[in-house]
């Protein structure tokens, strides 16, 4: 690989690709392999967004309008039409419940849609920037990761609209609410992984893309993204086994629900979002890299 | 001195081929129990040493591996077998065009491009101006890259890879595209980068442009090093070869000639040979200049009544006619039932290339042909020097400083309006 420095570069291609151990070792080198490539990452994420808001009449607002409007869907439909309510001893105010369902859901939607948007996306993105895979040496894992990042601006955007919302109903913040990017980290691992894995075998088996997409529907709806997760009581513990159930779960604790003896702050939450990202990262970069040599030959 | 910059050992790149792609899942599955794929070696057994500043030109056949050295070479795909060692910035243009994305403008692209292989956000915009300038896209420079012609994105990517001041280039046909004005532009850059030290290679269907720009160069045949050396040499070797495949067609240069009406025993050709003039020992290669003189045995049985006489050609590979000669237009007579003729050439003025050599026997009046005789090995001329073409002729060259062309009237300077400077006359010695 080349490297912008003053001195002369050396870059030698082998023939022999590492073992599993070494490759397992490399996914923790990637923190220092994105920042060696911040640059290339920078252009990739305003690429990114550029590419999907630049020219459009309403440009930069897109990302504010789309969580907006996906809430408004899911606000419509689960409580308007089917009346659902949030009802749960855990809320002090029962006369609260109405507008409260409405953030809850809105809570969820904004970190779903991340995960899934990211997950999604990165399926197919080794194949649809074949072209520079082709043509320029760089490491292939900061498409997928680049992708993650520009979601991330999405999210951020949509965590500002959401802060507003919630200040402007009268929710109050909790001093545990710090604990959000702890939260995110994991996640953000998590979704790494998952995204890794599935772009990776995709250039193999493009069945890949088509199973995901069905497979990311199935997910939401497995998810407590507009449903209680004191509905599916009795099912333990085959809900909790989705990392995803903890996001949310955690995420809203820590936003949403004041601090009593009725809700602890979710360490334990955290701890399994945490746990399963950096499983999952370690796995999914692991077949990333295994499979990353042969990536131009298949595109 | 004589550092290596490119240094390759024993690269091999080997393809695996599916018919189907559910093939591929049942060989993963299968855990190496049972073989889906066919096998397919885009390279073997490559080796390279390429000093720094040193310019060298690949060529060969499209589907010969070329693209898969230079792709392996810029670290985009990995090799099979063996290792390369690169020395200093790379920086490449693989694919024409390729890597820019349509909604943007050729500034944002640039940016892009230059962050890919591999440079600082700084350097690039330091080189943006340059770029601009070079590319000469005008306006077009900050429109997006769809409302580009080809031409205009091929000039926009010559421009970022040769803006970035690389250390190695890897140059993979480029030249297709792109007018004669910019197409020099590139030459003119390419070797301000090759004396500044510049390590090149140049992959190329155009031999001209191998044998002005690069010093050495590889011909890749079937994935393999089919020849190696000096740019002119290589080049040789494989347009000689290129056109040997077309299928020769002798027959048909003598179909032409009508074949004299049918006896019961016609005169005929023995034999012929290709000899150094004057000795015995046969030849198949020489150098232009060399003498070769062709031998030709013959055999007429009636020499009253049909009378004889012989032409000598020169075939290239690919059916060009490049010269015959005849008794017939020479008056030469061929007398009595059996005789040889000796065609001697004292200097050969055929440059490189693969040639038949060939005799026929024709009647008195060289109208009809009573036979053929096509000689067994063809004669391979092996030039040195740069001409290109068929032949090298005798030719001068002059230059008188200040000269207009005829009739043309002197713009004002009525002082520089003399007499043209005395002529230089350079000769160069035909061989």
């Amino acid at each position: 690989m080349t490297t912008p420095s003053s001195e002369i570069p050396v870059h030698v291609v082998r023939a022999r690709t590492p073992g599993l151990l070494r490759r397992l070792g490399e996914t923790f080198r990637f923190p220092a392999l994105a920042g060696r490539h911040r640059e290339l990452l920078g252009a990739f994420v305003r690429r990114d967004l550029a590419s999907r808001f630049q020219g459009s009449v309403l440009g930069a607002a897109w990302p504010l309008v789309q969580p907006l409007l996906l809430f408004g869907l899911f606000y419509f439909v689960f409580a308007k039409i089917l009346r659902m309510k949030y009802e749960s001893a855990r809320l002090p105010d029962p006369e609260f419940t109405n507008t409260f369902f409405g953030v809850w859901l809105f809570l969820g939607v904004l970190l779903w849609n991340a995960f899934a948007q990211t997950v999604g996306r990165a399926v197919t993105c080794l194949l649809e920037q074949g072209h520079l895979l082709k043509k320029a040496a760089f490491p292939s894992e900061l498409l997928p990761f680049s992708l993650a990042l520009a979601e991330g601006v999405v999210l951020l955007v949509g965590f500002a609209v959401f802060f507003a919302v919630m200040l402007a109903m009268g929710f109050p913040l909790h001093p545990k609410a710090l604990l959000l990017p702890v939260l995110l980290l994991g996640t953000l691992l998590f979704v790494l992984g998952t995204a890794f894995a599935v772009a990776a075998c995709n250039v193999f088996v493009r069945d890949t893309a088509n199973f995901v997409a069905v497979g990311l529907l199935f997910w939401m709806f497995l998810t407590p993204v507009f449903w209680q997760p004191e509905y599916v009581a009795g099912y333990e513990p085959w809900p909790m086994l989705n990392p995803m159930y903890h996001v949310l779960g955690a995420a809203r604790d820590l936003l949403l629900f004041p601090v009593d003896a009725q809700n602890p702050v979710p360490l334990g939450a955290i701890g399994i979002v945490l746990g399963s990202g950096i499983v999952t990262f370690v796995v999914g970069y692991t077949i990333f890299l295994s499979l990353r040599p042969r990536f131009v030959d298949e595109i | 001195m004589g550092r290596l910059a490119v240094e390759a050992k024993g690269l091999g790149k080997r393809y695996k081929l599916f018919d189907r792609p559910s093939h591929r899942l049942l060989e993963s599955l299968a855990g190496g129990r049972r073989r889906w794929h066919r096998e397919h070696w885009a390279l073997r057994d490559i080796d390279l040493a390429l000093e720094r500043g040193h310019t060298l030109g690949v060529i060969g056949s499209n589907g010969s591996g070329k693209t898969t050295l230079l792709r392996i070479l810029a670290g985009v795909t990995h090799p099979t077998t063996g290792e390369a060692r690169v020395e200093g910035r790379v920086s490449s243009l693989l694919e024409l065009g390729a890597g820019f994305h349509s909604a943007f403008s050729g500034r944002e692209n640039v940016r892009l491009a230059g962050t890919l292989l591999g440079f600082r956000r700084s350097e690039v915009e330091e080189r943006i101006a340059w770029i601009e300038d070079f590319s000469e896209l005008g306006d077009f420079f900050d429109r997006p890259v769809r409302t580009y012609s080809a031409g205009m994105g091929m000039r926009l990517a010559f421009s970022v890879a040769l803006a970035v001041r690389p250390d190695v280039l890897l140059i993979d046909e480029v030249f297709a595209v792109g007018d004669m004005h910019f197409q020099k532009k590139c030459v003119d850059k390419i070797f301000d980068l090759k004396r500044s030290g510049c390590t090149i290679l140049f992959c190329s269907h155009s031999l001209y442009d191998v044998r002005q720009i690069c010093d050495d160069a590889i011909w890749v045949r079937g994935g393999k090093i089919a020849g190696r050396g000096d740019a002119i040499t290589v080049t040789n070797d494989y347009a000689a070869f290129e056109r040997s495949l077309e299928p020769l067609d002798v027959e048909k240069t003598f179909e032409a000639i009508p074949r004299a009406p049918g006896e019961r025993e016609l005169p005929r050709i023995l034999e012929a040979r290709l000899h150094a003039a004057g000795e015995e020992r046969e030849i198949r290669e020489i150098l232009p200049g060399d003498a070769v003189e062709v031998r030709v045995w013959y055999h007429n049985p009636t020499p009253d009544r049909t009378p004889i006489h012989l032409g000598v050609g020169y075939l290239r590979n690919d059916s060009t006619l490049c010269v015959a000669d005849s008794t017939e237009f020479e008056k030469v007579r061929l007398p009595g039932r059996e005789g040889c003729v000796v065609h001697r050439v004292p200097r050969v003025r055929l440059l490189s290339g693969t040639f038949h050599v060939f005799a026929i026997l024709f009647d008195e009046r060289g109208v009809h042909r009573y036979d053929q005789f096509i000689l067994r090995e063809p004669l391979v001329v092996r030039s040195r020097g740069k001409e290109v073409g068929l032949f090298l002729q005798d030719h001068e060259w002059s230059v008188r400083p200040g000269e207009r062309p005829p009739g043309a009237r002197a713009e004002g300077d009525a002082d520089r309006a003399g007499e043209p400077e005395e002529a230089q006359w350079t000769s160069r010695p035909s061989s």
